[in-house]
């Protein structure tokens, strides 16, 4: 457990590296594939702005007179946190994408790492969330 | 009796008084476009097991990059491999991802 946080916190400062260091040396700054597709005011911005504040419409029906607040709020929660993850995507493997890129690594070996990076995201913001240790069982 | 040319690598820079462009030159025409990422390189590891030190390398190693950076007129003379930017790029980004890891969690 202390490795997967340790992994999440490493992970995500290794993104703010990256953009430590596009900022500190302007040479670094004109390379496109450091942004790792993203660009200001463009789609990675716009999928974080625009799709966060678009309307949740729930599927399916809520005509049941049981429960019906709380099945809509379930909806809508998971709608949301749906829409959170999929922009979370480009953020969240940031680094490893632009290793990809710059490097050509293996298809499967940045696969590896996604899922390894990923769990380690999960089982840290569960324990963030509810403070619960997964690890220990 | 006629003058032989000269053709030796590096030395028209020599001959205008340019000895950092000439050294560049010949270093980097023996290997082409990586001298700056090598010496680079080095010089991480050499403070590194001089010093112990990642800040040190980090803050040293910016520097470097920087000034290369800037130093355009390097880049008018020769070329430099494109792989090696990026090796020197992630070599930083790591350097500062452990040094801010560090500083938050030890």
């Amino acid at each position: 457990m202390k490795f997967a946080i340790r992994l999440m916190i490493f992970s995500i400062l290794l993104n703010l590296s990256v953009g430590l260091m596009q900022t500190a040396i302007p040479a670094f700054k004109n390379i496109d594939a450091y942004r790792g597709g993203m660009k200001y005011d463009t789609t990675g911005l716009n999928d974080f702005t625009n799709e966060m504040n678009n309307t949740v419409s729930p599927t399916g029906d809520l005509e049941d007179a049981e429960g019906w607040f709380d099945r809509l709020l379930d909806k809508l929660n998971l709608g949301i946190i749906k829409r959170f993850l999929r922009v979370i995507n480009s953020y969240m493997w940031g680094f490893v994408n632009i290793m990809q890129t710059v490097l050509n690594i293996n298809a499967s070996l940045i696969f590896f790492i996604k899922i390894l990076i990923s769990i380690s995201y999960v089982l840290g913001s569960l324990w963030l969330w509810s403070g619960k240790d997964i690890g220990k069982g | 009796m006629s003058v032989t040319p000269i053709n030796a690598t590096g030395w028209s820079e020599l001959y205008n008084g340019n000895m950092i462009s000439a050294a560049y030159t010949v270093y980097n025409t023996a290997m082409p476009g990586w001298f700056i990422p090598i010496l680079f390189i080095v010089y991480q590891f050499l403070v590194y097991f001089k010093t112990r030190n990642i800040t040190l390398m980090w803050i040293t190693g910016f520097f470097f990059v920087a000034m290369y950076a800037t130093a355009q007129y390097i880049e008018e003379l020769q070329y430099i491999e494109e792989l090696s930017v990026h090796i020197m790029f992630i070599l930083l980004v790591f350097e500062i991802a452990g040094i801010l890891y560090m500083w938050l969690l030890k």
